[in-house]
């Protein structure tokens, strides 16, 4: 679907991605976790062909990126930067419009489809009722949320979402979350917080620049790895309802 | 059912354009009568539009020679030129708005219309012929030197969207207009013959007198070419709301579209630059305005800075010649004017937002 292989960006001499081989599965929900520097947001730059590697390649759907142009990618895959902000006065509905720009040019000009596509993600990401919103005047949530009701909009096949989450109150995280789970999408999010990681059907591990693990949450979060690369302990406790594993941290 | 709800959208859309198309043509034409008519002496409607039938249509009024000399040689080409140059100047400073993300951006301001007088003087001097579309390639060439200079400088000095580096940028803009206001004069005191030489406050300020019909022609294609070019990008330019990034992620070949969109402006600049001198402020005050009345998506704030800016020119230039009875000012004097406590408003509000 989505792959990379032995990509590397240097900066300012050091590596911060580093021979980084990764293969993204159609439906899957990736998540990318790993300390505050580790390369996450870069490796997602150049998963979705927004930065060029020194080193190595990224094909989407058996094509390299350049092959596809930069609408071709845009077409299939979206992206959610951690932080994107305007001093424009555009309104909810404007913002959200602009994740059609890749399906239109003269021959196809703005449809009542578009305008489907549009009002179906903003109510998706509970946001109906702000449409005719300023910008400056939405919570970092409510950014966030049309941050990601525009990423739905282009009708993507491949979502990236680096800390979605992020400002989000409890309520809408989990609404996130169950939203990404349940759209017929592959998903590759950035996350922080380990519980909501083990939600995802893989993990990708970023240290230093290198991805140190890959695999099922269970089988990747074990107490080597915490104790590595996050400097923690870790208490397995059991959900009662549901049987599922809690995280529970302590400094080591 | 479906042919209907198809077609529905479309005669509403078709009819709109047609509603909008009436309005920008009235508003278009009431400007430009406006400009011809109003004066040191006044013109009548009737005696200006006799005029034009005599000379576009052929037809047989009898007419007052001096006066059908004024509306034709005089006033005509110079309200047309004060109308293109307003456009050109609005769409250059509406396409840095949008490219650098900076409220306070404009070809004036920047240095570029400096840069742009500067390659103009040069080429008038080198003895490169002393031809319009020759001042028109120095203009260019100055412009988009000063334009690498300025942003080249404000991001080493860490500028970049945001209130800081609008700050930055401007701070960079008054280097470079410094510097290029004084190569400019630098050359003319120099090297310039009394003939050559436009003088020096016609390149700072900006002045529309001596304007004839050759200017014409090479200012209303300059001004139609930069709109065509930044309307077909609108869509592009929404999409840099976000950023650079954000719009590369939106499928935006964002380095063709910004030397593309560049390129228009800086030549809408210098071409305005070679025929008028370095008007100030209409880029930083028309797309402000326009924004105002059309909101910010471009499909509509291009064509809207166009017609304002167009407009805005010409009454500049009304004003300009009646101010002061028996006295033209240089146009220049009038748009800062106007265009100055607008500036201060922006910047005011501008750090209030952030
Ligand atoms: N242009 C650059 N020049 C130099 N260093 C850079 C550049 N861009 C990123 N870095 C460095 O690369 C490292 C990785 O950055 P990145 O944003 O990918 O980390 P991250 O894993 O997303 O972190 P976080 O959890 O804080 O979001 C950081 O140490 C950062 O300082
Ligand atoms: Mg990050």
């Amino acid at each position: 679907m989505l792959s990379g292989q032995d990509l590397t960006l240097r900066r300012g001499g050091a590596r911060i991605v580093d021979g980084v081989t990764l293969a993204v599965q159609e439906g899957e929900v990736l998540g990318l976790i790993g300390p505050n520097g580790s390369g996450k947001s870069t490796l997602m730059r150049l998963l979705a062909g927004l930065l060029r590697p020194d080193q190595g390649q990224v094909t989407l759907e058996g094509q390299p990126l350049a092959a596809l142009g930069p609408r071709g990618v845009a077409r299939r895959l979206a992206f959610v930067a951690q932080f994107s902000e305007t001093a424009q006065r555009l309104t909810v509905r404007d913002a959200v419009e602009l994740g059609r720009t890749p399906w239109l040019d003269a021959r196809a000009p703005w449809s009542p489809q578009d305008e489907a596509h549009v009002t179906h993600a903003l109510s998706l990401l509970d946001m109906a009722g702000f449409e005719a919103r300023d910008w400056a005047s939405l919570s970092g949530g409510e950014r966030q949320r049309v941050h990601i009701a525009r990423a739905l909009a282009q009708t993507p096949r491949i979502l990236m979402l680096d800390e979605p989450t992020n400002h989000l109150d409890i309520r809408h995280q989990l609404q996130v979350l169950d939203l990404v789970a349940r759209l017929p999408l592959t998903v590759v999010m950035a996350l922080h917080d380990l519980n909501q990681a083990m939600r995802c059907d893989r993990l990708a591990v970023m240290q230093a620049g290198r991805l140190v693990a890959l695999g099922p949450p269970a089988q990747v979060l074990d107490d080597a790895l915490l104790c590595d690369v996050f400097g923690v302990r870790a208490q397995r406790l059991t959900d009662p309802d549901d049987g599922s594993a809690i995280l529970r941290f302590q400094p080591r | 059912m479906s042919v209907a709800a198809a077609s529905a959208p479309l005669t509403r859309q078709g009819l709109r354009a047609a509603r909008q198309a009436a309005w920008v043509t009235a508003v278009l034409t009431a400007a430009l009568l406006a400009g011809i008519c109003i004066g040191e002496t006044p013109i009548s409607v009737t005696t200006v539009l006799q005029v034009l039938a005599n000379r576009l249509w052929g037809a047989d009024h009898a007419l007052d020679a001096i006066e059908a000399g004024i509306i034709w040689s005089y006033r005509l080409p110079r309200t047309l030129v004060a109308g293109a140059c307003g456009a050109g100047l609005a769409i250059c400073g509406l396409v840095l708005q949008s490219l650098l993300r900076n409220a306070l951006a404009d070809p004036w301001l920047l240095g570029i219309s400096a840069g742009a007088s500067t390659g103009a003087v040069l080429v008038t001097v080198a003895g490169l012929g002393g031809g319009m579309v020759a001042m028109s390639g120095g203009a260019l060439m100055g412009a988009l030197t000063a334009f690498a200079l300025v942003a080249g400088l404000a991001r080493l000095s860490g500028g970049g969207p945001g209130a800081r580096g609008a700050g930055q940028i401007v701070l960079a803009g008054i280097a470079g207009s410094q510097l290029f206001n004084a190569l400019t004069s630098f050359v003319i005191a120099k090297s310039a013959s009394a003939e050559q030489a436009r003088g020096l406050m016609f390149w700072l300020l900006g002045n529309l007198s001596g304007v004839r019909w050759p200017d014409v022609h090479l200012a209303v294609p300059a001004a139609l070419i930069a709109l065509i070019v930044v309307a077909a990008h609108a869509r592009s330019l929404d999409a840099f709301a976000f950023g650079a990034e954000s719009a590369a992620s939106l499928g935006v070949p964002v380095r063709r579209v910004q030397v593309v969109l560049i390129g228009a402006a800086a030549m809408a600049a210098a071409v305005m630059v070679s025929i008028t001198g370095a008007i100030g402020f209409v880029g930083l005050v028309v797309p402000h305005a326009a924004r105002l009345l059309v909101g910010v998506r471009h499909g509509r704030l291009v064509p809207a800075s166009a017609l304002i800016g167009a407009v805005f020119l010409i009454g500049a230039d009304i004003l300009s010649r009646v101010l002061i009875p028996g006295q033209v000012l240089p146009i220049g004097v009038v748009t800062a004017l106007v265009g100055a406590p607008i500036f201060a408003v922006i910047l005011i509000r501008h750090r209030g937002a952030s």
